[in-house]
């Protein structure tokens, strides 16, 4: 059986394989679409959609923009589908990208510069370095949805900067020199900028904790 | 403690301290609470957040997110296909009076090295026409007093 493939220019093709797209696995899938099939990306879209929507809502935290930017990816993804070879899974080097277009994207609205309050709080170490080490660990616990959801909410609260940091290098798993290559800055200031927003990050979920137990 | 030693501390916990000074450092550690209670927030925080990102649904239909996706990469492919053309002309029009007047000015910098070797052959005034319809140029070039004089003008 041959399955009718119509590619972007309305040309029909014919998938000499059929390809079973919900249930093939990413990398059938792109294989499929390297070679031009669009229904196979549509599934790799589908299958991956909130996860790159997700990374880029996480760095931006803004809906519009979240969505405009991980479609923007996809887009960015097809079009370099060939240089995809495979040696880390789909979804990472998709999400490499929305990464590289988010950071971008912040680039431009000069929204990763640290405000000059900021700055200093962050060389003098602000708040949290005056402040006793918390000893406590602030998630224990915490079931898994209310930590996931407690964390968001103190990431909401760092800056640009130092979110885009934790978020490099805690849940995209970077080095320090990944880390400062992406953000075009020094390997210093990502350790401190890092070392801030993970005291900031503690003393956050630590008031979190109190104002949930009060 | 000094900041240098809060950051060695962290590069510590995340790994990225040389051998010989993550040991120093340890021993350093082992006699200081406060070296031991700052590394125990740190690795907290460090453990918090890998696998903890709060999951996201894009707020749209499938179908609607996907025809986004499929617009853009139909008006990409007629870009891609249409750009060497549009590229030309665009530089054209950005760049073709720069560099037509950049190339009269190197001809007029050039002329004594490109002169012919009979002087006389050299009429004493050379006029150069700029090609543009807007932008006109004129070059005086005197043999006797060794001078060229280049007068620009855009009407």
């Amino acid at each position: 059986m041959t399955r009718l493939n119509i590619d972007s220019r309305g040309r029909v093709q014919t998938m000499s394989k059929r390809i079973d797209y919900p249930s093939a696995s990413d990398e059938t899938l792109v294989r499929g679409a390297q070679k031009g099939d669009m229904l196979a990306f549509e599934e790799l879209v589908a299958r991956h959609r909130d996860r790159l929507y997700a990374r880029a809502f996480s760095m931006m935290r803004n809906e519009d923009e979240a969505i405009d930017l991980s479609q923007e990816a996809w887009v960015k993804g097809w079009q370099r589908l060939k240089q995809f070879q495979g040696e880390a899974s789909f979804l990472t080097w998709m999400t490499r990208i929305v990464i590289n277009l988010c950071l971008d994207q912040l680039r431009r609205q000069k929204r990763l510069r640290t405000d000059s309050i900021e700055q200093l709080d962050e060389e003098s170490g602000g708040v949290e370095r005056q402040m006793p080490t918390v000893t406590v660990n602030p998630t224990a616990g915490l079931e898994r949805a209310e930590l996931r959801a407690r964390i968001d909410k103190a990431l909401q609260q760092l800056s640009y900067a130092h979110r885009t940091v934790l978020i490099l290098h805690e849940f995209e798993g970077l080095e320090y020199k990944e880390v400062a290559k992406r953000m075009g800055c020094s390997i210093g200031t990502v350790m401190s900028r890092l070392f801030y927003a993970r005291r900031r990050m503690a003393g956050l979920l630590a008031g979190l904790k109190e104002e949930r137990e009060s | 403690m000094n900041p240098e030693t809060e950051l060695k501390l962290q590069a510590w916990v995340d790994g990225e301290l040389p051998a010989a000074e993550a040991a120093r450092l340890a021993a350093q550690a082992a006699n200081d609470p406060a070296l031991q209670a700052l590394a125990r927030q740190l690795r907290a925080v460090k453990a918090a957040l890998p696998g903890n990102e709060l999951a996201r649904s894009v707020p749209e239909t499938r179908e609607f997110y996907w025809g986004t996706i499929q617009r853009a990469l139909e008006r990409a492919e007629v870009t891609d296909t249409v750009r060497p053309v549009w590229r030309w002309r665009a530089w054209l029009g950005a760049y073709g009076w720069r560099t037509a007047l950049g190339a009269a000015l190197l001809l007029v910098l050039a002329a004594p090295v490109l002169r012919p070797r009979h002087p006389a052959a050299l009429a004493p005034q050379v006029q150069v026409d700029s090609p543009l319809e807007n932008v006109n140029s004129y070059t005086f070039r005197s043999e006797a007093d060794g001078m060229t004089v280049m007068w620009v003008s855009s009407q």
